[in-house]
């Protein structure tokens, strides 16, 4: 796919321009989006889970979902699903368990899309590297006192 | 699971009554979402004569999902109370994009089933996947739902094609989202 059609929002963050296209999609590269810091939005455990939660139930593995956004508007989205594990051998860890969701599509130089598939390998590669469990475990803690 | 559609004239005598009673079920008693409601029923302005339902029901009739397609050339839920999930861009409005609201499939039949379970079944991937197609059958090239975060995970489940427009949004506790699904026709 090529470039679309613009008639979104613009803005200047830094030195990179976020664009919407007419699809819904924001278009940026790679090194563009490297560039952009994402914050924590919401955390949640899934419905079944809480339902069953709230029931009395007990789990060794919880699952639920994270979204996290740009600061700059407008608004990056990016959202996955996680599990939370509790085990003899490896303690008590958050692990991811989607791939991302989100409004963007990464292109290349000449801004061509990279394609759904590539674009959320790269989507993964910076959420991997974002330290997102610690902000997860937090989060969720809170959320839902035991 | 047999699927019923159409507008409100086009449905069997009694069945609109009974999905306002379903979605009021869902909604408001099982997922708290505080919508409007009368005499145990739940519908809004949205649903009217050019409102096209998508229902399921079991073989003894009673409904396990339902769902609602509206034009976005008139007035539809996310252009009208949810413009802010839009992220900065003007609501749709074109014959080619519909919009998919309402969409739920709870069995209270099911002996098994826990009714939060709401995304979760073989019914529901039936169900959104008639319901697409009914929307391309109105010339739906895209559907555009506002929905909770969950049914983006089903519809990536699915094998749809979709992205968000944006981040979602806390509402009475839930966060919801406007989501693009492309209609392969």
């Amino acid at each position: 796919m090529f470039l679309k059609n613009i008639t979104g929002v613009n803005i200047i963050t830094g030195s990179s321009i976020i664009i919407i296209s007419s699809d819904g999609y924001m278009r940026l590269t790679f090194e563009e989006f490297q560039q952009i810091s994402l914050v924590h939005l919401i955390s949640g455990l899934d419905e079944d889970n809480h339902a069953l939660l709230q029931e009395g139930a007990t789990f060794s593995a919880v699952t639920g979902y994270t979204e996290w956004v740009s600061t700059a508007r407008p608004v990056i989205s990016i959202g996955w699903d996680w599990m939370f594990q509790s085990s003899q051998v490896e303690g008590v860890y958050y692990k991811r368990t989607s791939k991302p969701r989100s409004n963007l599509m990464l292109v290349d130089a000449q801004q061509r899309d990279l394609g759904p598939t590539k674009a959320t390998g790269l989507i993964e590669t910076i959420v991997d590297e974002i330290g997102w469990q610690i902000v997860v475990q937090d989060y969720i803690s809170t959320r839902y006192p035991s | 699971m047999h699927v019923v559609t159409g507008r409100q004239e086009d449905l069997p005598d009694g069945l609109y009554s009974k999905v306002a009673s379903y979605r009021y079920k869902v909604f408001v008693e099982r997922l708290g979402w505080q919508f409007q409601a009368f005499d145990n029923t739940e519908q809004d302005q949205f649903d009217r004569f050019d409102t096209v339902y998508v229902i399921s029901r079991d073989g003894q009739g009673n409904i396990s999902g339902c769902a609602r397609l509206l034009p976005t050339t008139q007035p539809y839920l996310l252009g009208d109370v949810f413009p802010q999930l839009l992220n900065g861009m003007p609501p749709p409005n074109s014959p080619d994009v519909w919009e998919l609201s309402r969409f739920a499939t709870v069995d209270f039949n099911a002996k098994t089933s826990c009714a939060s379970r709401q995304f979760s079944s073989p019914i529901t991937i039936k169900l959104l996947q008639e319901a697409i197609a009914i929307a391309a059958a109105h010339g739906a090239k895209r559907v555009i739902t506002v929905s909770p975060v969950g049914v983006e995970r089903l519809l990536k489940r699915t094998g749809f094609h979709t992205h968000r427009e944006g981040p979602p949004m806390i509402v009475d506790g839930h966060p919801i989202f406007a989501c693009w699904i492309e209609v392969n026709t």
